[in-house]
Parts: C-alpha cells; sequence; structure tokens
C-alpha cells in the first residue's frame, strides 16, 4: 500500500524535477546560474491559469488530443514498474500494451499537429512519425529477448536477467541501458535528435508541433513529455538496481539513478550539437543494431545454459 | 438446417425480386430481404458457435455431383456471422451511396442482383463440403463480384482492372482444381472429410496439396506475390462492394486454408514456416506501399493486404504450435488469427464507407485535392477517426486485442527451447512492431490529409454538407462493434474458442488454457475502461480551468507572412517521404517530368507513378513476353469470313484423310 | 569483461561504417588496437613471457599508437579530410553491417558447437568484422580508407586467432605484422607519388590505367 502511494507521487512530482535538473546541468556548464529547479513546476501553474488561443483552422481534434496523450502518458506510468521492482497495474504481456498506449498519445498528438494546417506542424510530425517507426521495433526485440532470457512475461523480466544468464547478463544489462537511453533521448526529443531551446521552425521537430498550443493544453503537454522521460528513465533504473533490497535502500536508489540520468542528459546537451537530419536517422538506427546484438547474445547464452 | 436454407433463400430472392421495381426501391429491397435471411441464418450458426456441435444435412445432386455434405460446423458457423451481417449493413449502405448514379439514370438491376448473388454462393462456400460442388459455387462468387466490380464501366481502367480480377480469380480457381484432383484421387471421394485419411498417410504429398491449396486460396485472400490484382479491383468498385470485397470476400481465402488445416492434423515444420514467412513479407510489404499511395481507396486496399498478412502470422504461429507441440501458443496463435478476420472486417468496411461517403461528396479520390473535411463532414470524420484508431492497433479498440493476442502467442514461443524459433519469434514480433508503426505513420497522414486542415482543392471546398444519414447509420453500428469488442474481449474469446478448436482437435488438453488467456484479455478490457474514465477525467479538469478564462480564436501561426494560402499545408507526399527516403530500393519510381525552361518558362509538370515491385518485375515481364509470343499469330484472326470457312474445309479434309490411318 | 571488450569491438565496428569522417576512422583503429591489447593482458594464461612481450608491443605499439600516427601524417600532408559520398549511403551500410554483425552471430552460434577451441562471441565478432571490413572497401573511394579497411581486417584475424585458446600462433601474428608494415609502408611511399601524378586521391581516376578503351 504504501509502495503503491510513493509510486504515485514520484509520478506525479518527478517530470518537473526532472526538467529543472536537465535545466540546472546545462545552466552549470554554461558557467550561469541558471533557473531554479522547481522552476517547470512554477511554469506549470502559471499555463494553467491562463486562457487559451484556439486555431480557427482546427476542429474538435485539436481540442480533445492534449488531454489524450496525457492520459495516455498517465496510464503508461501506472504500467512500469518504480520502487522495488513493483508497478501499479502488472499482467502478462503489460509492455505491448505500454509500448501501444504510448503509440495511441503519440497518433492524436499527430493529427493535433495536422489539424492547425499549418506546415511548420507538418513537417514536425512527419519527422516524428518517421522517427517512431525505428524506435518501436528495436525496443519490442529489447524487451522480448529480455522476456526470453529470464522467462518471466511481466515487466518484472528487467531485473531477473541475472539470474539466467551468467556472465552475458552484465553485458546484455549495459547494451540495453544503452540503447533504452538512446530511446529516451528520442521520446523526449533531447539533443542530439532534437534541440528543445532552438527558435527556428524549420529546425524543431517536438516544439514546432505544439506551436499552436497555449494555457492548460500547453501545460498537459509538458507534464506530459517530462513524464514520459521519468517513465523510460525509470525503465532504465529497473535494470541496474538489483532486487531484494528494502524499500528505503531501493527508493533512494532509484531516486539518485534518475537524478544522474537527468545530469547526463544535461552533459550531453550542452557538449553536443545537433546531429543532422539524415545523420539523426543513422543515430536512432544504432538503437536497433544494439537489439540485434542484444538477441544474438541472448541466442548465445540460452544455448549455452538451456540448450 | 431449415432456417439456413430459407435465409438463403431469402437473401436470393430479394435479389431476384428487386429486378422488378423500380430503380428507388431496388435497394432497399434487397437490403430488407437480405436481412431477414440473416436473422434467419443466425439463428442455427450462432447455436452451433457457442454449443460446439455441428450441423449437417446432405443433398443428393445429379451426377457427377453426387452427395453434397452441407455442413455448420464452428468453424463455418464463425464465418456465417461475419458474412452475413457485414454484407446487411453494406446493402443499408448502398442504398445512400447508389443515389447520386440514379440522378444519372444509371441502370442498377443486375448489380443488385448480383450483389446478392454473391451474399449467398459466398455463404454457400463456407457450408458446402463436396469438392465439386464447392468449386461451382467458388466461381459463382468470383463471377459475381466481377460483375459488381465493373459497375462504372463507362470508365477504361474500371474495365481493365476488373478484367485483370477476372483472369486472376482464374488463375487461383486452376490451383485449386489441381489441389482437389490429387485430394480426389487419393482418396477416391469427393467429400472433404473423407480427405482426412490422405492427409495422414504421406507427409511430402500433404505438404505439396498443403502449398497448391494455399497458392490458389492465397490468391484470393490476397497474399504478397499473389496480392496485385487487389489494389487495382478495390479502387474500381463502388465502395459499398470494396467494403463487402475487402472486409468480407477475400476472408473467404483464408476459410479455404483453414478449412484444409482442420482436416490435416498436424502440419509439419517446414509448411509452417512458409506461412509465417509469406504472411511477414505480406503484411511488411502491404503497408510499406500503402504510405505511398495517395488514392484513397488503393491505400485501403493495401492495408487489406496488410492485415491478410496479419492473420496469416497468427495462423502460421498456430501451425508452428501444432507442429511443435505447444499448446498455448497454438490457441493464442489461431484465435487471435481468427478473432483478426473479424476484426478487420469491422473495421476495413468502416473505413471504406467513410471512403465512399468522401468520394460521394468531392468526386476525387486523390487525397491531394481534399483537406479541411472535418467542418463540413463531421460524423465521417469521427468515424473515420475511429476506424483509423482501430486498424493500427491502437488500444482500446478491437485491433489492439487480436494483435495482442498474436502478440503473446510469439511470446511463448520461447517454451519450445530451439534457438531458430528463438530468432524468428523475435524477428516476427519486431516485423509486428514495425507495421504497426508503418500503419501509425499512414493512417495519421490519410485522416489527417483528407479531413484536418484546409481544403486544398475547389474539390474539398465545393462540399457544403454531410452525407445523408442513411450512410452514416452503417458506420456508426461498425464503430460501435469495434468499441465493444475492444472494451469487453473476454467475450469476444468466446466467439473464436469452438472454431480453434475445430483445426487444433485435441480439445480436452487445451480447455485447461482458456481460462488463463481470457483473464488475461479480460486485464485488458478492463485497461481501456480505465484509460477511457481517465481521460474524461482530464477533459474534465481542462474544460472545468478554462470555464472563466479568455478563449479566443485566431488564425494558425503564420510567421507573419501576408499571403499564405491553402497549398501551403504539408502534403501526403512530404508527410511520407522522410520514411520513404530510407526505403528507397523497394520502390520502382516512375519520372513524369517536363521541366521549366528559358527565362519565363510557359509549363512545366511533374508526375511520379511508383510501380508495384513484385508487378513489375515478377508479373509485367510474364505477361509481355506472352503476348509477344501470342502475336505471333494474329494473322489467324483476319477477319475475313471466307477464310474461316477455309480453316473448316482444311479441317474436314485432315479429319477425313486421318481416318485412313 | 573480456565479453563486453569484444561487443565493444562489434560497436567500433558500426561507428565505422556510419561515419565518412577520415580521423574517425583512424581513432577508431587506435580504440581497436587498445581493446585488443586489454583482450589480450584479460586473457593471459595462454602463453609463455616472451610471446606475451611481443604480442604486447605488437598491439599496443604498433596497433594503438604507430599506424594511426602514421596515417594521421599521411593524412595532413594530402589535405584529404573526409571520404566522398560513397556508393552506398550511410544509413544503408549502417544497417547493412549491423545485419551483418547479427548474421555473424547467427552464424557462429549455429555451427559453434563443433569447436570446443572457440567461444561464439569471438567467432562472430571476428567473422563479422573481416565482412564488414571488407564490404566497406568495396563501398568507399578513398585510397586511404581502404587501406584503413584492410588493416581492420588484419584486426579482426587477430581477434580470432586471440580467441583459439590453447596455443598463440606466433606464426600468425608475424604474418599480420607483416603484411601491416607492407600496406603501410606501400601506402605512404605511394601516396606522394599518386598525388603528384593525379590531383586527387579518388580510385575512380585508377579506371584510367586499362590499356582498352573504358566506356566510364
Amino acid at each position: 500500500m504504501l509502495e503503491i502511494l510513493l509510486n504515485i507521487i514520484f509520478l506525479l512530482t518527478f517530470p518537473f524535477l526532472f526538467i529543472g535538473i536537465i535545466n540546472k546541468t546545462k545552466a552549470f556548464w554554461a558557467g550561469r546560474k541558471g533557473a531554479s529547479v522547481f522552476q517547470p513546476f512554477y511554469d506549470f501553474i502559471k499555463l494553467l491559469k491562463k486562457g487559451e488561443v484556439i486555431s480557427t483552422t482546427t476542429s474538435f481534434v485539436f481540442a480533445l488530443s492534449p488531454s489524450l496523450m496525457f492520459a495516455s502518458v498517465i496510464f503508461a506510468g501506472l504500467l512500469v514498474p518504480v520502487f522495488n521492482h513493483r508497478a501499479i497495474l502488472s499482467f502478462e504481456g503489460s509492455f505491448i500494451l505500454f509500448a501501444y498506449i504510448l503509440a495511441l498519445g503519440k497518433f492524436f498528438s499527430l493529427i493535433a499537429a495536422m489539424d492547425t494546417g499549418s506546415s511548420f506542424e507538418g513537417m514536425g510530425a512527419s519527422r516524428e512519425a518517421s522517427f517512431s517507426t525505428l524506435v518501436e521495433p528495436a525496443f519490442f526485440i529489447i524487451m522480448a529477448s529480455i522476456i526470453a532470457l529470464s522467462g518471466n512475461y511481466t515487466f518484472q523480466s528487467l531485473s531477473l536477467i541475472l539470474q539466467n544468464s551468467g556472465s552475458f547478463g552484465y553485458l546484455i544489462i549495459i547494451l540495453s541501458v544503452f540503447a533504452l537511453f538512446i530511446m529516451m533521448l528520442v521520446e523526449g526529443c533531447r539533443v542530439p535528435v532534437d534541440d528543445p531551446n532552438t527558435h527556428l521552425e524549420l529546425t524543431m521537430i517536438h516544439e514546432v508541433m505544439v506551436l499552436d498550443n497555449s494555457g492548460p493544453d500547453l501545460a498537459f503537454i509538458l507534464y506530459g513529455s517530462g513524464m514520459k522521460m521519468v517513465i523510460l528513465a525509470s525503465l532504465i533504473a529497473n535494470l541496474i538496481i538489483p532486487t531484494g533490497l528494502s524499500l528505503f535502500y531501493s527508493v533512494i536508489a532509484f531516486v539518485g539513478i534518475i537524478f544522474i540520468l537527468a545530469i547526463i542528459i544535461g552533459t550531453l546537451e550542452s557538449s553536443f550539437a545537433r546531429l543532422r537530419m539524415t545523420h539523426v536517422f543513422e543515430f536512432i538506427f544504432t538503437m536497433s543494431s544494439i537489439s540485434l546484438i542484444i538477441l544474438s547474445l541472448t541466442m548465445i547464452s540460452m544455448n549455452k545454459h538451456g540448450g | 438446417m431449415k432456417y439456413f436454407y430459407t435465409g438463403l433463400f431469402l437473401i436470393f430472392l430479394g435479389g431476384l425480386i428487386s429486378i422488378a421495381f423500380s430503380e428507388k426501391l431496388k435497394a432497399k429491397i434487397v437490403s430488407l430481404f437480405s436481412g431477414l435471411g440473416m436473422i434467419l441464418v443466425l439463428i442455427p450458426s450462432l447455436n452451433v458457435l457457442f454449443t460446439g456441435n455441428t450441423i449437417s444435412k446432405n443433398i443428393y445432386f445429379p451426377e457427377p455431383i453426387g452427395k453434397v455434405n452441407f455442413v455448420i460446423d464452428p468453424l463455418s458457423a464463425f464465418f456465417i456471422p461475419v458474412i452475413s451481417v457485414m454484407c446487411f449493413i453494406g446493402t443499408i449502405y448502398a442504398i445512400g451511396y447508389i443515389k447520386p448514379y440514379l440522378n444519372k439514370n444509371k441502370l442498377t438491376s443486375s448489380h443488385f442482383f448480383f450483389l446478392s448473388l454473391l451474399i449467398t454462393s459466398m455463404l454457400l462456400v463456407v457450408t458446402v463440403q463436396n469438392a465439386l460442388f464447392f468449386l461451382i459455387v467458388w466461381e459463382m462468387m468470383s463471377l459475381s463480384s466481377f460483375f459488381l466490380v465493373i459497375f462504372e464501366n463507362e470508365k477504361k481502367e474500371v474495365i481493365s482492372a476488373g478484367i485483370n480480377y477476372l483472369i486472376t480469380m482464374h488463375i487461383s480457381i486452376l490451383f485449386i482444381i489441381a489441389g482437389f484432383i490429387i485430394l480426389t484421387l487419393k482418396s477416391g471421394n469427393l467429400d472433404f472429410a473423407l480427405f482426412k485419411q490422405v492427409f495422414e498417410l504421406n507427409n511430402s504429398l500433404a505438404n505439396m496439396i498443403f502449398i497448391l491449396l494455399f497458392i490458389g486460396f492465397g490468391i484470393k485472400a490476397g497474399f504478397v506475390p499473389f496480392h496485385t490484382w487487389l489494389p487495382k479491383a478495390h479502387p474500381a468498385a463502388p465502395s459499398h462492394v470494396s467494403g463487402i470485397m475487402s472486409g468480407v470476400m477475400i476472408k473467404t481465402g483464408i476459410y479455404g486454408i483453414l478449412r484444409i488445416l482442420s482436416l490435416m492434423s498436424i502440419p509439419s515444420v517446414e509448411i509452417s514456416y512458409f506461412v509465417l514467412i509469406i504472411s511477414v513479407i505480406s503484411a511488411l510489404f502491404g503497408v510499406l506501399y500503402a504510405i505511398a499511395q495517395h488514392d484513397l481507396k488503393r491505400l485501403l486496399a493495401y492495408h487489406s493486404v496488410e492485415n491478410i498478412g496479419i492473420i496469416g502470422i497468427g495462423i502460421g504461429i498456430g501451425m508452428l504450435g501444432l507442429a511443435y507441440h505447444n499448446n498455448l501458443m497454438t490457441i493464442l496463435g489461431f484465435s487471435g488469427g481468427i478473432l483478426h478476420i473479424l476484426n478487420h472486417s469491422i473495421f476495413k468496411e468502416l473505413l471504406f464507407f467513410g471512403a465512399g461517403a468522401v468520394y460521394n461528396k468531392t468526386h476525387t479520390k486523390n487525397i491531394e485535392k481534399l483537406g479541411g473535411l472535418i467542418k463540413t463532414m463531421p460524423y465521417t470524420a469521427a468515424f473515420f477517426l475511429i476506424g483509423s484508431v482501430a486498424i493500427t492497433g491502437l488500444p482500446p479498440l478491437n485491433g489492439f486485442i487480436s494483435e495482442f493476442l498474436i502478440y503473446f502467442g510469439m511470446l511463448h514461443n520461447f517454451e519450445i527451447k530451439s534457438p531458430v524459433i528463438l530468432i524468428i519469434s523475435i524477428l516476427a514480433i519486431a516485423s509486428l512492431a514495425f507495421v504497426g508503426t508503418m500503419a501509425l505513420l499512414c493512417f495519421t497522414k490519410a485522416f489527417s490529409v483528407v479531413f484536418l486542415g484546409n481544403p486544398r482543392g475547389k474539390e474539398a471546398e465545393s462540399v457544403k454538407e454531410e452525407v445523408s444519414p442513411i450512410m452514416l447509420i452503417p458506420m456508426g453500428i461498425l464503430a460501435l462493434f469495434t468499441f465493444l469488442i475492444g472494451l469487453f474481449p473476454q467475450y469476444a474469446l468466446f466467439l473464436v474458442k469452438n472454431p480453434v478448436y475445430t483445426i487444433i482437435s485435441m480439445k480436452e488438453t487445451v480447455k485447461a488454457l482458456d481460462c488463463h488467456v481470457a483473464s488475461l484479455l479480460a486485464m485488458t478490457g478492463k485497461a481501456g475502461l480505465c484509460f477511457i474514465g481517465l481521460f474524461l477525467l482530464i477533459y474534465a479538469l481542462r474544460t472545468l480551468l478554462l470555464k472563466n478564462k479568455n478563449v479566443c480564436n485566431y488564425k494558425t501561426w503564420d510567421c507573419g507572412y501576408q499571403a499564405g494560402n491553402n497549398r501551403m499545408q504539408y502534403t501526403a507526399s512530404s508527410y511520407a517521404s522522410p520514411f520513404l527516403s530510407f526505403l528507397k530500393p523497394f520502390f520502382v519510381k516512375e519520372f513524369d517530368t517536363k521541366k521549366p525552361k528559358e527565362l519565363f518558362p510557359k509549363e512545366a509538370h511533374f508526375e511520379l507513378h511508383i510501380h508495384d515491385i513484385f508487378e513489375f518485375y515478377l508479373i509485367n515481364p510474364v505477361i509481355n513476353a506472352n503476348k509477344k509470343f501470342l502475336e505471333q499469330f494474329y494473322w489467324i484472326q483476319s477477319g475475313s469470313t471466307q477464310q474461316y470457312i477455309l480453316y473448316g474445309l482444311v479441317f474436314l479434309i485432315i479429319a477425313l484423310v486421318g481416318t485412313i490411318f | 569483461m573480456v565479453n563486453m571488450l569484444i561487443v565493444l569491438f562489434g560497436l567500433t565496428m558500426l561507428y565505422m561504417a556510419a561515419t565518412s569522417r577520415i580521423k574517425a576512422h583512424i581513432k577508431m583503429l587506435s580504440i581497436q588496437g587498445l581493446i585488443l591489447f586489454l583482450i589480450l593482458f584479460l586473457d593471459e594464461d595462454k602463453t609463455n613471457l616472451i610471446n606475451l612481450i611481443f604480442l604486447s608491443i605488437e598491439t599496443l605499439l604498433v596497433k594503438t599508437i604507430l599506424i594511426p600516427l602514421f596515417l594521421t601524417r599521411i593524412l595532413n600532408k594530402n589535405e584529404v579530410f573526409r571520404d566522398n559520398e560513397p556508393h552506398i549511403p550511410n544509413f544503408y551500410s549502417l544497417v547493412i553491417a549491423s545485419i551483418m554483425l547479427f548474421a555473424g552471430f547467427m552464424i557462429s552460434s549455429l555451427h559453434g558447437q563443433g569447436f570446443e577451441n572457440v567461444t561464439a562471441l569471438y567467432f562472430g565478432v571476428s567473422i563479422s568484422t573481416i565482412l564488414i571490413s571488407l564490404f566497406l572497401i568495396t563501398t568507399r573511394k578513398k585510397i586511404l580508407t581502404h587501406v584503413i579497411g584492410y588493416i581492420m581486417m588484419e584486426n579482426g584475424i587477430f581477434l580470432l586467432s586471440l580467441s583459439v585458446a590453447k596455443e598463440m600462433p606466433v606464426i600468425v601474428s608475424m604474418g599480420v605484422l607483416l603484411d601491416i608494415f607492407i600496406a603501410v609502408f606501400i601506402l605512404g611511399f605511394l601516396i606522394n607519388k599518386i598525388n603528384t601524378a593525379f590531383d586527387e586521391l579518388n580510385i575512380c581516376e585508377l579506371c584510367n590505367l586499362k590499356d582498352c578503351d573504358c566506356n566510364d
């Protein structure tokens, strides 16, 4: 019971902290003092209090999508294991529901972008759609290999890899962390896939899709994208943290890993530039290559141990 | 069984009677009679479906057909409701769709006669168990659908598409005849039930028969590389016919494959891999080409190829489960495949009806000229949106349920500890995921370019009002079905259970695993309901927050550019181009350009045709070689009657001389 | 630990396939030398001392430091920094390289039961390295990239020889070293000559050395 409560508090509060830490790290590398770590939360409240400007070209789809996208991200958060490797809602094959609910949110954000009838949003929508075609198969390969290795069909399998695979287990964990990190960069629209600070519409991908949103809708969208990053970060944390820790240590380790991931993303954003558009596709494809390597390692390991 | 025959007769009668009535009433008569027939036909089939018993009756026809066994076993009992209900909904839609053609004084009596003939023959195909009578009814089905396709026969491309369809159907029937000939020779009888022994005897012979019949039924179903008729015939046909063909008729090909599987007790491993690989290729290829299309109905036709591939993946997984004796995998694979048959017919008909409504109002199928239709046709747009979300396989609608079952079946592959199975099933999972995301790209493109934004051409601007309610009601019913199956999937499992048992024939051992699958689906359904509740909550929160705030309407942000027009919006080809750019080798492009020359160019134009790669490299060369060969013999048909009589004289002389030897 | 290094070796191959900057290629060469040195050290129970010193000199000194230094000098002298647009665009060569890596693993594990001495992982990565470097030689256009690809292939063969558990065949390592020296020296001496004869280092120009008339 306590775990479920902590889980919900984590899911609702951490997105702001995550984005705040990223911005603070970027400010640190740039030699500035930077905004406070809680600034995204203040922005959220400010946006909630505002009214909206709605474009005349749009229809009911535009009004519905931010709420639907936000609902899909919250629902995906319910499926992901957080503290002590327990999720609020967990059943066999839940990773399929997880991936497809996120895809539902993406579907509606894409149509909302096209709804405005502006070529800026259309450009962002088409790029976002083609990125996701490269990411999903890789995610499924990784999850399916992990499930094959650990024999458990829920998200618990993330923590059970080491039991069945011996020496390859560490290698597979490291590679999966790397691949899921790339997925986090793509879904959260960070450098080197997309620069959240650019003000040139031609170079934006996710930012330009929400160009015409304002007020509570924009608040939901920002909160939702932060939550998406936190959810993917908790998948990574689940891979790293071993089982069998008490609740207290597990919470500390979890929160610590999420902070470290935020700092790493901030450092990456300060050190790299966004890649050229054709090179972005190659970068995302590395995730698929790594997933193929994970698949082959799974096969070798199962050959050795299971036969 | 009596009910079944009466229902069948009623449907056929409807078509026959409609010839006598005036143009306005024809469609209504046909749909009334098919509705009555549907109710009568549903009574025995639902009974068989839920209890698992089999009804059969023999009728003796004159030789050489002999004794014909009309059997409703659970497999047929699954298809009968699908066929009758979907066709009935199609006839209701036809009432509204046919009105503009009536205003142009087109004669429709033959069209409606063939429509009811098609429904009758499809119902007969799934119940007949005599090889020769099956072929007769199959041919009847192909011929009636051909006449339905060439409804708009004043257009040349419609006729060429129709003839392409007719010839392909006859090639398919050749393969089916070949398979049946071998079976009949080996078993000595025309009855399906006696074919079982042939399959049990000889393994390699069974494989060959299966491949022949698979190719024959696969041409009908639309597996790659036999799919080339689909993207031609479906756009050429009027929308209610495309909906019925795509939603129901191609499933009779799948029915044929399933019927053969129910006769084979355990398929061999190689055959299962063959089915799985062809299905994966069909799914990937279908959705890839769908992304490149700009004709709305051609896009939907390629999506039918993709979904037939998904059904085939489910069947392939089930066959692998049978070959490796893994019970859970078999149930999941076959349930997923068979449930997807029902789901696909629901949302494909919904989408074709939506496309038909758009065509009805705008008279163009080119999506690059449309846009902004959601303001003038909100209901059509909403139903099309529900159909798009369903076909992409997103929760909480029904597409997700069948894809979930298939994924889960592939996950259970891992219990078979073989590295080859591991690699193949994980790659199949990845391909299914890839297909899903490509479908997402394709349908966001289709929906947003057709309905959202601003009108891109005058065809779209000229739409003033929504289509008539008689066309909206069928779409609404189908949309309701998608929600029902998506939110309460454990009941859908009841529909699928008994047909799966006919194929597996190992009832007792697999029954226990049923609860496991049912509880899993119940969880998915509850998750869907929970999600919808969450969404409504957040939307209510948003409305609450905006209550007293300033909400104003303004035009879209255009970066301060004063002279924007609607053609500056993102087009369909630009939406798809980042994705298509890294799959260039799979398309054969034909550019038709006239570049602008000189300082003040007068005209220039650019056209891009994308050819279907299988058609371009496999089928066209064969056709061209055939044509070249036959061109040598053109001199035989000279047109002069005297030459023909000369031929007759020469033949007579040869025959007389021949008798001497 | 050794497994991690081997997979890292495979990942460097993928990076090489995706990029066309020659400086990055040379950096990858030195990283590969370093990885081979570390693998040598962690698996050290296989050899005697003299062998070990010789091999460690070979990997650490020659592969990691000398050859990349030499190549960088040639690079700067001829002011060649980037490869021209290859025959197959970078995205496709990345895809094909990943498929080759995967295929290498599959082949090695499916047939690997017979080989007692070779672990599947070593075998898979070495075979794929050889395949990928041959693929890179076929699709890239500058001579410098060809030589780098050749050296990568020798790295792959070296890795394979490292993996044969019982003995470390010194003859193989010496042969590899000889090959590399010859390649690099010929490259070094000829690059200057080629550069003065033709203006750029594109191999398309070499077609003109044919006796008969070429159409292209």
